[in-house]
């Protein structure tokens, strides 16, 4: 919970940030950017931890065998 | 899988996130680099990654001509495809920069000569590989070659670049000993370098896994 609650702060300050930010960079194309490169990344991330937990299985299984 | 064992997983996840968000929104634009600063904090780390990743199997083929584990021979090729494709993304996103400073992709400056014929030699490495059918074989060959193409690492990526008048900027630690970077930019730099390096890391260990089950699996399949 802890945990959770210092995320949720964390992102309402970046949210701030951003807001902020945005003022001084108006019309940037930078935030394109960000968004594709942070689509990416959880993307990746997303991916590898499903590949994580199948080899996991997968290593459990061959080992009870 | 438990909390206990991916809690460094999620906080990779996490950290990744934040070092994407700080590249963009956090690191301040270098002088005359403008928005194309933040490639920086992608393409460096790649290049550290591929390295250690060209180390990491030198390291395990070393150990497979001491013990003669197929574990190590697994490892040391699973370190050595990674490392490929780190090599190309730095090669990648150099080439994305380059296209916005010197004007042109591709310019056969030292730097990008020297990491073309690093992503030759490697690519030779799994030519290699695939030639050769029998498994002890191959395991011998690839790790005397890994050991080589290792050598040429420090030369191709330190030295090289170096030595020859180069467009590319100073290193990150210059021939002055000093880091040429605003805090701001240090801070995002460093993390996404340790970022980088533990993503390395798990993906070598995954990689390493699935080569691992899949020869188990294929070794059945031949004595049934």
């Amino acid at each position: 919970m802890t945990i959770f609650f210092t995320l949720l702060q964390f992102i309402s300050g970046l949210v701030f940030t951003v807001q902020q930010q945005q003022e001084e960079m108006a019309g940037s194309d930078i935030y394109v950017v960000l968004t594709v490169t942070l689509i990416i990344w959880l993307g990746l991330f997303g991916y590898l931890m499903f590949l994580d937990s199948k080899v996991k299985t997968l290593k459990e299984k061959i080992e009870a065998e | 899988m438990t909390l206990r064992n991916s809690w460094w997983k999620i906080g990779l996840g996490i950290w990744m996130t934040l070092v994407i968000l700080g590249a963009f929104l956090y690191s301040p634009r270098a002088r005359d680099l403008g928005e194309s600063t933040r490639i920086l904090f992608f393409h460096v780390p790649c290049a550290w990654v591929a390295t250690i990743a060209f180390f990491t199997s030198a390291f395990y083929s070393i150990r497979y001509l001491r013990k003669q584990d197929m574990k190590d021979d697994i490892r040391s090729s699973a370190s050595a495809s990674l490392g490929l494709i780190f090599t190309i993304l730095a090669t990648v996103t150099g080439a994305v920069w380059a296209a916005e400073i010197w004007g042109h992709p591709w310019n056969w400056d030292p730097r990008q000569t020297s990491i073309f014929l690093l992503l030759l030699i490697y690519a030779a490495y799994f030519a290699l590989r695939s030639a050769v059918e029998e498994e002890e074989k191959r395991a011998r060959l690839a790790a005397v070659y890994s050991i080589i193409a290792c050598v040429t690492v420090p030369f191709l990526m330190f030295i090289v670049p170096r030595i020859y008048e180069s467009l590319h900027p100073d290193p990150v630690i210059n021939e002055q000993g000093k880091i040429q970077m605003s805090s701001k930019m240090q801070h995002v730099f460093w993390s996404s370098g340790i970022g980088f390096v533990v993503l390395f890391f798990w993906m070598f260990k995954l990689k390493a896994e699935i080569y691992w089950l899949t020869r188990v699996k294929e070794t059945e399949l031949e004595n049934v």
